[in-house]
């Protein structure tokens, strides 16, 4: 399955029995070219709206930020997740120093970079006294995206941002969460992204078995409950 | 709020601040490159030493006086031209002297101007008495100086005929226990008739050296480790037959030789070369650079030239986008010029011609669209342990800053710190005598609470900035806006007055001490490890006196010790800086205060424009 590019709110969430759990992406950006408070260890904290159908679950997330800032080794940002799993983007890029960049990290201006885990440059590894972004590309984030794997994207995001050292200040002019995600579809018990008799007879199989699958309900039971619940899905077909 | 270098430098100080001996501390050191270019230009290269000779139109005679008659007595001839001539008299009890200068033919009525004046930079509170034979006062003249008791001194004289000595060493690799050669001469047209020398030692052990009939060189083999001061006094004769007595004076370290580096090992990854000497177990600190060559269809090209502080491991690193950028073929690389130096002398301590260092299946990376600042000063660079002691000043505060940084044996801040604004910092180590490292690392400690700072310093401040620049990591390399360094009155290529200082030495104590750094020699061997992209960093301005009808120096004892135009301190040639941004030389303004100029850091217009460029 190749993912479609498109806003969350407008993706043809394409409802057909022959789909099973397909991907979709989508960038959610806010533009609120914000201060970021000078030597506050609140900051700023940002909601990111998505929207997105409870089948929905993450399967990749990327953030691309643009900040202008003085000093990019003051800076500390984290975003959450709606169901509250906290990850650390960056946390004083060149702290603790080991001779260069100093003490005092980074001292280099700017960030214009996204936050991926399919990259292989570490967001702190960057550092230059010269370039302008000194952070910029695609760059690994301290913690893995991947933390957010399998939660679903619906609800408020949380970026924050803290400048933790005096005399640099700077703004948050855009973030971008660009979300992948998948459309689970249950019923679709075989995987091959077709709903038919092959599937009724996996379940069934599997309901025979007694494996942790079959127990559509997520009770611990394996009863009626869980035929017709899996027999419903099968009536509905899958998104 | 976490300080400038206070998580590896200030709290293993405090541990260790009721230690007797000065801690080691790790300081964080540069991966320093220069590209082809700067080799071919000869700006990381050692210079011919005949090329920087110590230059001399007077001669420094000691007084050694003599009884007689109840006295104590000392007299000289001198032979004075038409140009006239120029007497100070150097006691450390002026007052005791009294003094007469007369022509032999007393048919005439001679004339003399006096005065006093300090001998600025050697002996800047001590004012001297100075004598002057006007013109058309041609003849021989005796100076004599009594006292009532012994009181010896120097008498420096400019006269006789105009000539000039020159003498140089044959080696910048002064080193103990192996022998320095001080070859002299006399301008065109003039010979030497002979050649002496008086060499202290470091321990104070003077001894004499004679040249051999018929030739110009003194040589002499120094047992100790540390500063010689010597002064070489050449008798000659000019081209019209008339007497030349001249004399130069010297200051030559020789260093405790260093364990040999031998054939190096080398260790290549995708992005870096590592060329690894043996240990020096002493762990004394040295600077360590060669020139890597490789070639191109059996051409010799210059790679680069690389160089950084090294400790107990002695390593140098190429980053490998230089070999991809240069083009060679890795199997015929060498290292060429491989120098040790002393970190505070400079001298240096080994020179390896060549030595093959060749590489086969080494992955290069793609050749650079451009050189970037990393591949000039390595990516992070390695910690090298070295003693510091962070002093905090109280106008050193945190943020960025401006920092104004004063010069060798100072004892105020130079500038008129009112022509200044915004966030500034007063550099204050008053009344030292430090190596430019041990002066840079004094500027790396005070800067410590800054996040970054430009600097505008003052004579060897400048130089000190420039040393923190190239070789340090430091607040100095983040520090933005339009001029890093600016420098006034700074001796690039040194001053005759460190020679001078340490024979004068003898008589007013050293002061702050003598300074190897700030001689001819120590200079070129300190320059040579600098390269363009730090000189690029730099903006220099240097000042003389305003030449006037009447007068044409500005401090007259040194005028004597100087050539013209001269600051009191420091000649103009001595001021520049090849690859750096020489902003202008201005007349009517002297190197400090109690000149007969003002000092030229009290020009308000200048330290307006300096504060309005700075990088902070």
């Amino acid at each position: 399955m190749s993912p479609t590019i498109a806003p969350l709110k407008a993706w043809p969430l394409a409802l057909s029995m022959l789909a099973s759990a397909s991907a979709h992406a989508g960038d959610h950006c806010i533009t609120p070219n914000v201060p970021i408070p000078d030597n506050s260890p609140t900051g700023i904290t940002l909601p990111i709206e998505v929207s997105a159908a409870a089948s929905e679950v993450v399967s990749s997330v990327d953030l691309q930020l643009l900040i202008n800032h003085d000093w990019i080794g003051d800076l500390a940002i984290t975003l959450e997740s709606p169901a509250g799993t906290i990850i650390t983007l960056l946390d004083r890029p060149g702290i603790p120093s080991n001779g260069f960049p100093g003490p005092f990290g980074c001292g280099g201006q700017d960030l214009n970079a996204t936050f991926t885990d399919n990259t292989l440059i570490p967001a702190e590894s960057l550092c230059s006294t010269t370039a302008t972004p000194v952070i910029f590309g695609f760059v690994i984030p301290n913690m893995p995206m991947d933390s957010f794997t399998s939660e679903s994207p619906d609800g408020q995001w949380l970026l924050r941002i803290s400048d933790l050292s005096p005399y640099d200040s700077g703004s948050l002019i855009q973030a971008c969460l660009q979300l992948t995600t998948n459309i689970e579809c249950p019923a679709d018990f075989t995987g091959d992204e077709n709903l038919n008799f092959l599937d009724v007879s996996a379940f069934l199989s599997a309901f025979g078995n007694q494996e942790t699958a079959a127990d559509f309900t997520q009770d611990g039971n394996y009863n009626f409950l869980d035929v017709s619940a899996f027999l419903s899905a099968f009536g509905a077909g899958c998104p | 709020m976490t300080h400038w270098l206070s998580a590896f430098l200030i709290a293993p100080l405090i541990a260790c601040v009721s230690a007797s001996a000065q801690p080691l501390t790790p300081i964080p050191v540069k991966h320093i490159t220069a590209p082809p270019s700067d080799i071919s230009a000869g700006l990381v290269k050692l210079p011919d030493p005949s090329s920087i000779p110590v230059t001399s139109h007077s001669a420094l005679l000691p007084v050694h006086m003599e009884h007689i008659d109840g006295r104590w007595a000392w007299s000289t001839t001198l032979d004075v031209q038409q140009r006239g001539a120029r007497i100070a008299l150097l006691s450390a009890q002026p007052e005791s002297w009294s003094t007469t200068l007369l022509p032999n033919n007393q048919a005439r009525i001679p004339s003399i101007e006096t005065g006093t004046d300090s001998l600025a930079w050697v002996a800047p509170d001590r004012e001297f008495k100075h004598l002057s034979i006007s013109e058309n006062q041609e003849g021989e003249w005796t100076l004599t100086l009594n006292a009532d008791h012994d009181a010896p001194g120097f008498v420096l004289i400019d006269s006789g005929p105009k000539s000039t000595l020159s003498t140089h060493v044959n080696t910048l690799s002064t080193l103990q226990s192996l022998p320095i050669t001080l070859h002299s001469s006399l301008d065109a047209g003039s010979r030497i008739t002979s050649l002496a020398a008086e060499i202290t030692s470091p321990s104070g052990l003077v001894s004499s050296e004679r040249a051999q009939h018929g030739t110009t060189s003194i040589t002499f083999i120094p047992e100790e480790v540390g500063s010689y001061s010597i002064r070489v006094t050449a008798h000659g004769v000019s081209a019209n037959g008339s007497d030349i007595l001249l004399t130069t004076q010297h200051l030559i370290d020789a260093a405790p030789q260093a364990p040999l580096l031998k054939q190096a090992a080398v260790q290549s990854s995708d992005a870096q070369i590592v060329f690894t000497f043996d240990p020096d177990d002493s762990q004394r600190r040295t600077i360590l650079a060669a020139e890597v060559w490789g070639q191109i269809d059996g051409q010799p090209t210059a790679v680069a030239w690389i160089s950084n502080i090294v400790g107990q491991s002695r390593t140098l690193t190429l980053d490998t986008r230089w070999i991809a950028a240069s083009g060679v073929d890795p199997s015929t690389l060498e290292l060429r010029e491989i120098r040790l130096h002393d970190i505070d002398s400079m001298v240096p301590l080994e020179i390896i011609d060549r030595m093959q260092v060749p590489l086969t299946g080494m992955p290069l990376p793609q050749a650079p669209s451009k050189i970037t600042q990393d591949m000039l000063t390595g990516k992070q660079g390695s910690l090298v342990p070295a003693e510091i002691t962070p002093q905090i000043t109280q106008s050193a505060g945190p943020g960025h800053r401006l920092m104004l940084v004063h010069g060798y044996c100072t004892d105020a801040v130079p500038f008129t710190v009112s022509h200044f604004s915004g966030d500034l910092a007063l550099f204050e180590d008053f009344e030292q005598s430090r190596s430019h490292d041990a002066f840079a690392l004094e500027l790396l400690s005070q800067s410590s609470p800054m996040k970054s700072f430009g600097v505008v310093a003052h004579s060897q401040g400048g130089m000190a900035a420039l040393h923190l620049r190239t070789f340090y990591w430091s607040g100095l390399d983040w520090a933005r806006g339009n001029r890093l360094i600016q420098t006034v009155g700074a001796p690039y290529q040194g001053t005759s007055l460190a020679g001078n200082a340490a024979v004068l030495g003898d008589i007013f104590g050293f002061g702050c001490g003598t300074n190897d750094n700030m001689t001819y020699s120590g200079s070129a061997n300190w320059l040579s490890l600098i390269p363009t992209w730090a000189r690029d960093d730099v903006y220099y301005y240097t000042t003389s006196f305003e030449d006037g009808f009447f007068f044409d120096y500005c401090n007259i004892v040194t005028d004597l010790l100087l050539s013209d135009p001269d600051d009191g301190v420091i000649e103009r040639s001595a001021g520049q800086l090849s690859g750096a941004h020489n902003m202008g030389h201005l007349e009517g303004w002297c190197h400090s205060d109690g000149m007969r100029d003002p000092g030229q850091c009290t020009d308000q217009n200048r330290n307006s424009i300096m504060n309005q460029e700075a990088r902070r």
